[in-house]
Parts: C-alpha cells; structure tokens; sequence
C-alpha cells in the first residue's frame, strides 16, 4: 500500500463569500516533492496555510502521516503540526542572526547538540561561515538558503514551500532551485511546493497538480500533464499551445493544414479541437503556401514565429534561429508532430 | 487575506482588556453628560446666554488667528529647509520644530516675564529712561503671540513630511511645459500640499483649543480658563459640566475633521511610486533674507525665551530660591510620568495589537474610541474625575491613582499609535514561521514580536513620558493635596508673579522632557 504523507479530504475554504478552495481532494505520497500550479487567486498558496495550520478549513479533513489534524471536531495549531514552511518573502528572524534563526525551532537544549546541528544544516544549504550573519547583510539567495535551512532544523515530516524563488534574482534563480530540488531528495523530505511558473513546477515536481478556481484540474507527473492535458484550461496553462480545429476522417484527423494520422474513437465527421504545441509544427518556403507571417520572436537560440491561415486562426511554431523569414511573407506549415496530439470537445479532454 | 477567528486565549488576553480600558476612557465623559442632564434649568440656559456665546466667540477667533499666523511661519519655513540650498539646512531643519517641547504655560510665563508689567524689559526700561508702562501684552495679542510661537511646528512638521513625498517628475513635467520654478511652486507644489497643511492646521487648532496653561496665564477667557474659574469660584459643577460639554464637541468636530481629511491625503499620495529625492533648488540672491528669517523665527521662538529663562534662573539663586522644594517636585514629576507612562504603555500594547491583527468592526471601534482622547482637554477630564471621585468613590480623590488615570484617558492614543507602527512594521510571516518552527503563541510574543516592537515601545514610553511631564491642567486639579510637581511648582509662582521662582521648575521640565526626545533623535539607527 502507498503511505502517504499529506491527505486532504473534501477540502473548502471561503474567505468573507469568496469561495477559494472547493472540494478539495489532494494525496501525497511519502517522500516526494508536489509542485502545485496555477494561475494567481487559484488557491493554492490556502491550500499550503491551510495545511500549514494558518487557516481553519470551513470543511473537510487534512490528515498528516496518520493524524488528523483538521476537521470538524480537531484543529491543531501550526506549532504541533511539525510542517516546516519557506516563506516567499522567506520571514527570516530580522533580529536574529542566521545561526540563530535556525537553530530557533529546534528542541534540544543541550548547546552543543544545537551548534553541531546548526553547523551541519549550514554545510547542507552550502553556507558554511555565515552563521554569524544577520539577516539584511545576506543576499536573496542566501536567504533562501538560510530559510531552507531553518524550516529543516526541527526535521519535519513535510515541507510546505511558497512560491520560493520568486524574489530572487532571475540568474540565481535556476540555481537554487537545482540545489533546493537535491537537497530535499537528499534527506528524502517530502515537499509540497506552490509556484504560478509551469516552467518551474515542471522542473521541480515529481508530480504537479494543476488548480484552478480553487479546483484540481490534473494531477500526475510533469510528462503526463504536459502531454496529456485532461482539459484544455491545463493545456494552455501549461503553455506554448495553440489549437486548431479538425475533423475525424477515415484516416485520422483532418485540419486545414493536413491530416494527421492518430486514430479516434468518434464518429467520422466530428468536429473536435487539437492542441498544437510551437514545436509540433514544421515551417516551409513553398509555392503553395497556407499561411502568412504576422511576427517573429528572435529568442537567441531560436526562432517563435507567429503564423495566421486563411481561415483566421493564429498559431505558433519554432524555427531554427538561423531561419529568418520576413514579416508578411507567405509560408507552408504543416503538422509533424511525431507523437499523438491532445484533442479536445469543449473543454475536455478525449 | 487572513481570518483567524479570535481563539478563547486571546478573548482574555486581548479582547476584554481593550474593551475595559476604551470603557475607561469614555468614563469621564459619559459622566459629563450625566451631570448635564441632571443640570436645572438655569444651568441650561446659560448655554444661550451671552457670556457663553462669548466665550464660544473668543475661543474660536483665537484658534482662527493662530493657526493662519502658524501658516504664514510654517510655509516658508517648510519649504527652505526642505527645498532649498540654505546654508546650515540641517541644523535650521532640527531646531525649528523644537518650540514644541516647550509647555504653553513655561512659554506664557516667560514671555509675561520679560514684557508684563513686572517683567524684565519693564525694569529695565524703567531704570533707564523712566517709562512706566508698556503696552499691555495680557489678553489677545499675548495668547496669540505665545501660542503661535508654541503650535507652529505642528504645522510645520506636517508640511516637510508632504514636500519630502511629492513626486519630482510632476515638478520635471511643470518645468518642461514651460513654468519657472515659482509658477511650479504655485500651480504643481501648492495643491499638492494642501492636505498636509489641513492637517497640521487641524493639529494647531485643537492644540488651541485644549490649551489652559498659556490662556491662563495670558488671562484670555477661553474655555479652559472660564470653567477653571467655574470650578474654582462657585462649585457650580452642572455649569462647569455644560461649558465643558460644548467645548468638547467642538474639539470631537475638529477631531472628525482631521480624521476625515488625513484619510483623503492619503489617497491622493498613494498612486506615486517614485522614490527619487526631490531636487534642491538654488536661491541665489534671495540666499540673505532667508538665512535672515530662519535665524529671526529661531531668535524668537527658542534664544530669547532661553536666554530669558537662563536670567530668571540666575536671579533665582542669587535671590536664594530654596533647591530643597524643587528636588522634591523634580521626584514627584518623574514618579508620576514614569508611572503614567508604563501604565498607559502597557493598556496600549492588547488595543495596538487587536487593531494590527485582527481587523474587524469591533478592533475599529475601540481604536477610533481611544483617538477620542485627543479632543479631551486636560481641564475637562480633570473636572469630570473630580466630580466623580467625590460623589462616588471618595477614598480616590485627589489620590495619584485618580491622577494617573486621568492621564490614561488623555496619553493613550499616543501610546497605541506607537505601538501600532511598529506592530504594522512587523512582517506577519515572521509570526507564522516561529508558530510552523513549534512554538506556543506566548512563545512566539516573547521571542519574536516583542524584541521587534521593543523600539516601538521605547519611542511610545518617551512620548507619553514627556507628555505627561508637562501636563498642567489635570496635575493641577487631581493631584493629592501637598502633591507639588515642576509644573504645578511653575504655575503657583507664575500666578504670584515670582519669576525668579518659577524660573528653575520651567527649565527642568524642558531638559527632563528634552531628553527622552533627544534619545528618540539620535537613536541608533534600525539596521532592518
């Protein structure tokens, strides 16, 4: 059997008539790191307070390891709940130094015990000396590391982090994130970890749940939600998607720019939606174009071109950087994806 | 984002705390009110009798007076030594507000001192080239005089903190649209600072209105002088009550007034997000004059009353005022502040902390009810502790308990205001991070918020201490009888024209009050 480290049940929460968070029902497993994404006011940073024990849940149940710590009858305050929590803007001791503040959630009173642990949290988050530091004289990314380390100290069973990286410099960023990323599979910690950036979920989640309106849309691992978005509020989000209409044919899928052979389910004739990513798609010069060049993003290392068809609709694809093609030319873009598309009736998934 | 809902710990620790001290402070009040009504009608129709309405005339006319002339000294003022490339800026920047820590019966005292009819100008004069008389200076033009001199930094202090924030880039965009730097200021700086001179205006007004030491002295029937007298002569409380009464309203109006308008100038200020400091413009020829009005309004308003104070004290000794006398009042000053203030601090901290952490209707109420405290001259709170001391708990009248919460109902807003900005100052995060980090709420106060707040908390013990050094009205009618304080020790030798006497009482005031504010100052500076 699974064990599980977090379980919530049936999870609301509402603040003043606003409904945040709606039947939420999250599991997860001992040991990994939970990116939970998506767009801002979507309730994911309640949904960490409410784990945390910040917030009171107005239903529904959150069970950490085999304790229920919040329904109905039981509420447990954040200190007995043994969550350690990064902060955003990381809410280091301001009049504390970095030694201090770490050592500050630890139990033990024999000194020496504290300053061993303290020394070897440093070492850890690869801060060694600076233990003697405030706060003001680090910068953002050694703060980081410092509130790391201190949510660490009382070695909790779970880690909550808040959109952690967001207030540090764009160059440290990726960093960081790989060092925090190790050090938590290091000490096997497990981690639910809140960002708005699908590009950062990707990356440090073993599993992402997607949310909206205080509601999951999808849960599985960064591979299964990027290519098989259940909705298409996940395929957009997750990002560089563009969808054309198509309709089933004998052979697969037909668009107006080729058929694509993927085998549906459906009568032929329906009509459905397919999520084009930039790179499911292949630029030609050609005598008989289907569509024209309406801008070009030159990203250094590629190109992002953005191309409207007759019929009006606009989509996206990558081209080499080497390839320039200039503004209002005439171009054939074809499908070559190499792998099955998502399709769409409304806003479900097939 | 945060709805905690109020656990049953912080019910007793917090909640019913505040609702008992805003209780309190509503107390003398609400006592007011029923003494009125219990009045007969006579006392009812004094309210419309000409004295009254007299008496309602002379107060306003002289709250109008003060605050346009404060205007006239502050505006300039403000602007060159925020504005301006005068030589000396920061020393002028320093000492101009100062008048402020002088209390208005020190500053009474000192100017009937130096021109009243047995003062030093008079003497000299006298002994020189004969002349006897000298224009009368008690009434009008004296309270006038000594009160601007005394409210003016109100106003001034108020417009330096506005011109600071006003964004360069509009005076950028007045330049570049072809305005000069005087059309700039008039068109673009003025409108902008009209908010911050309502305020302080606000600020001088009710100033005027509480005071009691400088139009006593002055001997200028306002308010204050006319129900001391009531209080004084006939015992008559229903008409000492009723006088009270309509002066308090008319403070709570101005009280409103100023709440309503400080909450538009915030708004006004809020869409500006630069943070580049204003440009410093040069005054060319026009450098003399203003060197020559910042050194006159510092002349008058802090050397000669200095240098006045200074003689009188000299004189003293030669005279060989007792020093005994004025060690024990210097003790009975500093007990009674002391205690004023660790009292009124420590009633501040559940009512700053409600109003920071748990904002809802009932946190509002209470903050908003302690600001009432600010229309509440010293006189009437005192009259009102009388009254109810004697008729309803005897054996604290005139006692220092009954003084010390007389100074409750007028400090604490001063109090809870700084606590509550430096309670605002504290990231709310750093409080659920230690919670999350295991410990207890009591835990987390001892070792998180209140090493934060402590500066806090420091500035508030300061603000109420030097405050209450200087509270006359109030010390005058409560304390305990043989209770002698420096301020009561200044005023019992004013009112018999023993400047000599009063001389070294006035000048501790001012150094003792002087140095909490000096700490304030020069307080190493927060390194977060």
């Amino acid at each position: 059997m699974q064990q599980y480290s977090v379980i919530t049940e049936n999870l609301n929460k509402s603040f003043d008539v606003d409904s945040v968070l709606k039947n939420l029902d999250l599991k997860i497993i001992k040991g990994e790191i939970m990116a939970i994404v998506g767009p801002s006011g979507c309730g994911k940073t309640t949904t960490l307070r409410l784990i945390a024990g910040f917030e009171q849940p107005d239903k529904g149940k959150i069970i950490l390891g085999d304790t229920i710590v919040a329904d109905e009858k039981t509420f447990l305050p954040p200190e007995k709940r043994g969550v350690g929590m990064v902060f955003q803007d990381f809410a280091l001791f301001p009049h504390l130094t970095v030694a201090e503040n770490i050592s500050f959630g630890i139990k033990s009173k024999d000194k020496e015990k504290i300053r061993e642990e303290v020394d070897s949290l440093l070492e850890l988050v690869a801060l060694n000396n600076l233990g003697d530091r405030f706060p003001h004289e680090l910068s953002g990314g050694q703060r980081q590391r410092v509130s790391l380390a201190r949510a660490l100290a009382p070695k909790p069973d779970l880690i909550l982090m808040d959109e952690p990286f967001s207030n540090i410099d764009a160059d440290t960023r990726l960093i960081i994130r790989e060092e925090v990323r190790k050090i938590l599979k290091k000490l096997k910690t497990t981690a639910i970890f809140v960002t708005h950036d699908q590009e950062e979920a990707l990356f440090m989640g073993d599993r992402l749940a997607v949310m909206n309106e205080g509601e999951l849309e999808q849960i599985g691992t960064p591979e299964n939600v990027f290519q098989q978005p259940k909705s298409r509020f996940v395929a957009e989000f997750m990002g560089n998607t563009d969808f054309i209409p198509g309709v089933i044919s004998k052979k697969g899928i037909k668009t107006e720019i080729g058929e694509l052979e993927q085998r549906i389910n459906l009568p032929i004739g329906t009509k459905i939606d397919i999520a084009v990513r930039f790179d499911d798609l292949k630029l030609k010069k050609s005598k008989k174009p289907n569509a024209i060049v309406l801008a070009r993003h030159f990203k250094g290392s590629m190109n992002i071109y953005r191309l409207q068809l007759p019929s009006g609709n606009i989509l996206h694809a990558y081209a080499k950087h080497t390839k320039t093609i200039e503004l209002g030319k005439f171009v054939k873009v074809k499908l070559d994806p190499g792998h099955d598309l998502a399709c769409f009736i409304g806003e479900k998934a097939l | 984002m945060k709805t905690k809902r109020p656990s049953l710990k912080s019910v007793f620790v917090l909640w019913i705390p505040s609702i008992l001290i805003t209780l309190g402070i509503l107390l003398p009040l609400i006592y007011l009110v029923i003494r009125a009504y219990d009045a007969n009608i006579d006392a009812w129709s004094l309210l419309l009798k000409s004295s009254t309405i007299k008496t309602l005339g002379r107060t306003v006319w002289l709250a109008v007076w003060v605050t346009l002339f404060s205007i006239l000294v502050a505006l300039p003022l403000a602007w060159l030594t925020t504005r301006s490339d005068i030589p000396f800026k920061r020393m002028w920047a320093i000492l101009t507000p100062l008048p402020l820590v002088i209390p208005s019966y020190v500053g009474a005292y000192l100017l009937v001192s130096m021109l009243g009819p047995r003062g030093m100008v008079q003497q000299w004069l006298e002994g020189s080239l004969g002349i006897s008389r000298l224009p009368e200076i008690y009434g009008f033009p004296g309270a006038l005089y000594i009160l601007t001199v005394l409210s003016f930094p109100f106003i001034l202090l108020s417009i330096r903190s506005s011109l600071q924030r006003v964004d360069p880039s509009l005076e950028e965009a007045s330049r570049s649209l072809g305005n000069n730097a005087w059309q700039t200021f008039w068109k673009v700086i003025f409108p902008q600072l009209k908010p911050a001179i309502l305020t302080g205006s606000l600020l001088v007004v009710l100033y005027v209105l509480r005071d009691f030491g400088a139009v006593s002295i002055m001997r200028y029937n306002t308010f204050t002088r006319v129900i001391y007298i009531q209080y004084q002569s006939s015992f008559d409380r229903s008409t000492a009550a009723i006088l009270s009464l309509v002066l308090v309203s008319l403070t709570i109006i101005i009280l409103i007034i100023k709440q309503v308008s400080q909450n538009r100038a915030i708004i006004e200020r809020s869409d500006s997000k630069n943070t580049r400091p204003p440009p410093i413009i040069p005054l060319g020829k026009w450098r003399w004059p203003a060197l020559i009005f910042c050194s006159s309004i510092v002349i008058v308003t802090l050397i000669i009353p200095g240098s006045n104070l200074i003689y009188w004290v000299l004189r003293g000794v030669q005279a060989g005022e007792k020093i005994g006398n004025l060690w024990e009042a210097t003790q009975n000053s500093i007990l009674a502040s002391g205690l004023a203030a660790v009292l009124i601090l420590i009633a501040a901290i559940p009512i700053a902390i409600i109003s920071v952490r748990y904002p809802n209707k009932l946190s509002g109420m209470i903050e908003r009810t302690t600001y009432l405290s600010f229309a509440l001259p010293g006189i009437v709170v005192a009259l009102a502790l009388v009254f109810f001391g004697s008729n309803y708990v005897s054996a604290l009248y005139q006692s220092l308990p009954l003084l010390l919460f007389a100074y409750l109902v007028l400090f604490l807003p001063e109090a809870v205001g700084s606590v509550k900005t430096s309670l605002q100052q504290i990231n709310p995060n750093l409080e659920e991070a230690a919670r999350s980090l295991g410990s207890q709420p009591f835990r987390v106060f001892q070792k998180i918020t209140f090493p934060l707040v402590r500066p806090g908390l420091v500035a508030g013990f300061g603000l109420v201490f030097l405050t209450t050094m200087k509270e006359l009205s109030a010390t005058l009618i409560l304390s305990p009888i043989g209770y002698k304080t420096l301020a009561i020790g200044v005023w019992d030798a004013v009112s018999e024209a023993f400047f000599a006497r009063a001389a070294a009482p006035a000048l501790l005031i001012i150094l003792i009050s002087s140095v909490p504010l000096a700490l304030m100052t020069f307080r190493k500076e927060r390194k977060y």
